[in-house]
């Protein structure tokens, strides 16, 4: 909402600077969001008395003219046809920069035309960017303005606009008169509302040749529709002053008549419309506010057409649709300069019912916004008596009929709120006297209906909609009494230790696992594409209704999508390792919680995996089983995919990229890409077992390393079986220090250094009992596994 | 009588010593697994006690001795009796792991709320319209829905829009539950259908919520100041504002300003924090709690806004992209 600080000191005479002034709507209501400052606009710009005007000496069209710009007498060359000697006009002074109505920007210079120097240029309403409705031509100003007067001071344009944003709950505040209402509460002021007379009934001299008459049809969304017979008197252009205030507030003068509702509009805040019904056919018109029944095709004001569906709502011209309600008017009842006899009609819609219209439509107005938030009925015949009084004042119309009005069932308020200073103290933290309250719910035109010492009952204004509740008056009482006078204290109350919730706990646990084990945390949006899901291979994924874009059409089924967009994307390291937590989706809309990583690497596979298995067995805190994955997707290597498990538990997948899947995703080749998907919701599951001491064993242990030649073909899973059949007490732990081929080692076959470690909990081992167990495990190793030991 | 194989074996060491003989070589003839002087110590297995501890010690002494001079005569640049170093030499290079700011953080305000007795909850991502619209008394078509910009799964199901939507259903189990007072926080993805410089249609919050037969908006006011000051400092600013949110009344929008921070005209210097304000009786209700007797308050904001503001993030977009060279920049934060 922009507000003109010059506009709001016609209802309350305030003396805060603009600034100081936006800065208390921000602290009781409304949040500034820009100030317009007009006064630094069109510098350069001065009021120029035009002396004396001759013709061009070498140019038939342009004059010569010697202007007063205050400071001095300039020469200056003018082409318009309308410049006359005695005229106070508008004159651009060289270096000012102007930027017209089309956004074009000129810089001015004194400039030799046809051998005559100019020393300025005597402007347009269109080269000032001003949308003024002016006769065509320089702009001639009244003749009281001074010669060397600024231009915006001359217009009367020196204002600051407060563009404020108004919350949804508060229609009352899109209005002039409203936020003077505000600023009279919180700087307890008296509020001056313009004059709202009783519109005249009765008789007319020059009744309209229809016979009018408005209803609302029953179930239309509406809970009034008015209006009032105008015939036209003139047409031309509106006065200046009320130009102005529409020009400030951001719209464009049109006609009186037009430029008269948007005036009554930004005064109080009620749209109005004027149907011209000069040419209608039928005798008598009936305005009507109904729902339609069927498709309808309705031509707007701005020229498009546009298919009103069954249920939108409409202001019908006899049957026919003439208005979509609250949003914009039909073209073919609009006013034009042939326009003598009008309907001016205001009305009052439901809200959200304009809401859902503006919406499908994809159509906002100054009307829609303020309908959507649900208007006050008693407005209605109030904006129309405003219209008609400025109407009338200005010329443009005389009154041609009675008010015509039809209110079906007035709209429910609530009609009594209590406001308690206990209750307030309780919810608040504060205590406030009730003569304050009180006088801050007058103020704001709450009527009260009592007060004791320590209650004020009280009935909203019409206008307050949104107060309901004692709730509601509480937020009246306390936004324009401070927020920032509130003490600021900490719950109190007896003990109450909280509950942990162990899940999130090891879920960050988890997460600082993951970093310790150098993997990098990623947070990708979960959305993929069609594309996206095809080159994986997955064939279906939850689809998101209306989506902004084709790639945000799916929720991820697997982070496996958005790793490889963003390794496409970052590919200056040689290596990542990235994990995530979050959510992945399936279809049905499901969700689960999983934790991913992906290794890339130009490490050999073997080394990979075992990398992958320290994080997969770090989290899950258990040896794992790798078992062959049945149903590998498109992009896993089909020979190198396993489902990770504990016990017959599936935990997830492990996975190496076929190599086909960098070329496809556009990621640099030469590098291993391995993926790990873990069901994190299982493992959030499992409660941490308490950790129980044990005493750490008194005697040392011995070590031994054993290097076991086998066959590729023969698993690590084989070897360490063979370890475990050969059963001894004294062996603690084992574990595979290294492995690699080549050299001494015979094609074919790989050598494998195992590390033992032999304790007693009662004795320091001797040598020969180890010896023992390393022999019989030697001859295990040669017989089943035809291994080489040394 | 048993003293002299170890002194053979000392004069053993000192000749090969002075004959240069390889470090490598003299420790695998005199400490290998079948070197002298483990085979002279397997001899002893048969002594007395006394005899054992006697020569073991002079043994142990020896094999110290070999040790040490093992050690030292790699390096013949270190004197024997200290240690050289160049300090000036670069650590280790650090590992790569590091955790996502945006999770950080998350951890960070929950750790704080805990400290102000919160429990931390998490809910689903996708919920009802019920959860995060009406029962929050957002009816279908109230004008609060046009901030929301929401992506819906089907008619009844959409993504959050806000982690608000975990509140009423937490609240009911709670209450349910008897486990009043309820304090709770609730960080986690939401979605809106809007993408730009400034807005992506994924980012975090963090709620917080206490409901309680006896709490005031002086208390919701202490809290925010606290979590403010322990996210920003002692020094920071907050003041309040009203506000309107169809779940919350009154409402208020809470502002912080960083020490020194200035600026002209309707920049202040205040930046937007979050939203919060006792909770209206309507979501009460609905949550199955008598708004006579029960209040609360509530409040929500962005994880990336103070997390942009904190590490001076210049686009919201950097967050997401994940390049490895951002993530590495925020490995630090991870022992915190």
């Amino acid at each position: 909402m922009l507000l003109s600080y010059a506009w709001l000191q016609e209802f309350v005479a305030t003396t805060t600077p603009p600034l100081a002034l936006g800065e208390h709507f921000l602290m009781t209501s409304s949040e500034l969001e820009h100030v317009y400052n007009w006064n630094e606009k069109l510098t350069g710009v001065v009021v120029g008395e035009v002396l004396t005007c001759e013709p061009h000496p070498n140019a038939d069209r342009l004059k010569v003219l010697s202007v007063d710009t205050g400071d001095t007498k300039r020469m200056i060359v003018c082409g318009a046809p309308n410049i006359a000697q005695g005229q106070k006009v508008l004159i651009a002074l060289p270096g000012t920069t102007l930027t017209n109505l089309k956004g074009e920007s000129l810089t001015l210079a004194e400039a030799t035309i046809r051998g005559v120097t100019s020393q300025g240029m005597v402007c347009a309403a269109f080269e000032l960017g001003l949308p003024a409705m002016t006769p065509d031509g320089i702009w001639v100003l009244p003749t009281d303005a001074q010669p060397g007067e600024t231009a915006v001071k001359a217009l009367g344009l020196d204002d600051v606009v407060l563009d404020l944003e108004i919350t949804p709950n508060r229609p009352d505040l899109l209005s002039h008169v409203g936020l003077a209402r505000e600023v009279s509460a919180f700087e307890n002021r008296k509020l001056t509302p313009p004059v709202l007379p009783i519109v005249p009934a009765g008789k007319f001299n020059r009744p309209l040749t229809h016979t009018a008459q408005v209803h609302v049809a029953p179930q239309a969304p509406c809970y009034r529709i008015a209006a009032i017979p105008l015939r036209v008197l003139s047409h031309g252009i509106s006065p200046w002053w009320l130009q102005r205030r529409l020009i400030v507030s951001g719209m464009r003068p049109i006609s009186p008549i037009v430029d008269v509702t948007n005036y009554v509009m930004l005064e109080l805040g009620q749209p109005l419309h004027a149907f011209d019904i000069t040419n209608f056919k039928e005798k008598k018109v009936v305005l009507q506010a109904e729902k339609v029944k069927a498709s309808t095709p309705i031509t707007t004001l701005d020229g498009i057409t546009r298919t009103m569906e069954l249920g939108d709502a409409v202001i019908t011209l006899n049957g026919a649709p003439a208005d979509i309600a609250g949003i914009m008017g039909g073209a073919e009842s609009s006013i034009t300069d042939e326009t003598k006899e009008i309907l001016l009609q205001a009305a009052t819609f439901y809200g959200p019912h304009v809401r859902r219209t503006s919406a499908r439509l994809g159509l906002r107005s100054e009307a829609s916004t303020r309908f959507e938030k649900g208007l006050d009925p008693e407005l209605v015949p109030q904006a129309l008596a405003r219209a008609v009084v400025l109407l009338t004042e200005i010329g443009a119309v005389e009154q041609a009929g009675t008010l015509l009005d039809h209110y079906p069932e007035k709209r429910k308020t609530v009609s009594d709120l209590c406001f308690a200073c206990d209750r307030f103290e309780d919810i608040m933290g504060v205590r406030i006297s009730i003569t304050e309250a009180k006088h801050i719910l007058e103020k704001l035109g709450f009527r009260i209906l009592s007060t004791s010492k320590t209650t004020v009952h009280c009935a909203p204004p019409s206008w307050r909609a949104d107060v309901k509740l004692e709730e509601d008056v509480m937020e009246e009482v306390i936004r324009i009494w401070g927020f920032d006078r509130v003490p600021q204290t900490l719950p109190k109350g007896p003990v109450k230790v909280p509950q942990r919730n162990p899940a999130f706990y090891r879920k960050e646990a988890i997460r600082s696992l993951c970093a310790r084990l150098h993997f990098q945390e990623t947070v990708h949006l979960p959305f993929c594409s069609q594309r996206q899901l095809d080159l994986v291979g997955i064939e279906k994924a939850q689809p998101i209704g209306d989506p902004i874009s084709k790639d945000l059409a799916f929720l991820s089924p697997t982070h496996l999508i958005s790793f490889l967009q963003s390794t496409a994307a970052n590919q200056k390291e040689e290596q990542t390792r990235l994990f995530e937590i979050g959510k992945v989706f399936y279809p049905g809309c499901k969700e689960k919680l999983v934790l991913s990583a992906l290794l890339r690497s130009a490490k050999n596979p073997e080394h990979l995996f075992r990398e992958a298995k320290r994080l997969v067995e770090s989290v899950t805190g258990s040896q794992c089983t790798y078992v062959p994955l049945k149903q590998a997707l498109k992009v896993y290597d089909p020979a190198a995919s396993y489902t990770v498990q504990v016990g017959d538990t599936f935990l997830g997948t492990i996975a190496f990229l076929a190599t086909k899947t960098a070329e496809a995703h556009k990621i640099r080749r030469g590098r291993l890409l391995l993926f790990v998907e873990l069901d994190l919701e299982k493992l959030l599951e499992q409660s941490a077992l308490p950790i129980m001491y044990t005493s750490p064993a008194p005697y040392p242990a011995i070590e031994r390393d054993m290097t076991i030649v086998v066959s590729e073909e023969t698993p690590w899973s084989e070897v360490e079986d063979a370890i475990k059949g050969e059963v001894s007490p004294l062996l603690e732990s084992w574990v595979l220090d290294d492995m690699f081929r080549g050299q001494a080692i015979p094609d074919g076959r790989k050598a494998l250094t195992v590390h033992f470690m032999y304790r007693a909990s009662d004795r320091t081992l001797t040598d020969a009992e180890i010896d023992t167990h390393q022999n019989a495990l030697t001859t295990t190793l040669t017989t089943k596994l035809s291994a080489q030991i040394s | 009588m048993k003293n002299s194989p170890l002194e053979t074996i000392r004069t053993h060491f000192q000749e090969m010593q002075t004959k240069g003989t390889a470090p490598s070589e003299i420790h695998e003839i005199l400490l290998g697994r079948k070197g002298l002087l483990p085979e002279f110590l397997r001899t002893l297995k048969t002594e007395s006690v006394a005899v054992r501890r006697e020569l073991g010690m002079t043994a142990n002494n020896l094999r110290k001795e070999i040790e040490i001079a093992v050690g030292e005569i790699q390096d013949t640049k270190v004197a024997a009796d200290r240690i050289t170093i160049d300090p000036s030499l670069p650590a280790l290079p650090s590992e790569k792991g590091s955790i996502h700011p945006v999770s950080a953080l998350i951890k960070e305000m929950v750790e704080i709320f805990a400290d102000l007795s919160f429990e931390v909850v998490e809910g689903p991502e996708i919920v009802e319209d019920t959860d995060n619209f009406e029962n929050l008394n957002i009816t279908k078509d109230h004008p609060a829905r046009d901030g929301h910009k929401t992506s819906f799964l089907t008619d009844s199901l959409l993504l959050r829009t806000q982690t608000t939507a975990v509140q009423v259903m937490e609240i009911r189990k709670r209450f349910k539950e008897n486990k009043l007072p309820i304090r709770i926080v609730v960080p986690g993805k939401t979605y809106r259908r809007e993408s730009d410089q400034t807005h992506s249609p994924m980012f975090h919050q963090i709620d917080a919520v206490m409901i309680d037969t006896q709490t005031t908006f002086a208390d919701l006011k202490g809290c925010l100041d606290y979590f403010a000051k322990r996210l920003f400092g002692d020094t920071v600013e907050t003041r309040f504002r009203p506000h309107y949110f169809p779940f919350t009344e009154p409402s208020a929008e809470m502002d912080i300003r960083l020490k020194n921070a200035q600026g002209t005209g309707r920049h202040t210097g205040w930046l937007e924090f979050g939203g919060c304000g006792m909770i209206h009786p309507e979501v009460l209700k609905r949550a199955g709690l008598n708004p006579k007797v029960y209040r609360g308050w509530a409040f929500g904001m962005s994880v990336e806004r103070p997390l942009m503001l904190r590490h001076q993030i210049p686009d919201l977009r950097l967050l997401f992209q994940n390049d490895p060279a951002f993530l590495s920049q925020f490995s630090t934060t991870t022992c915190s």
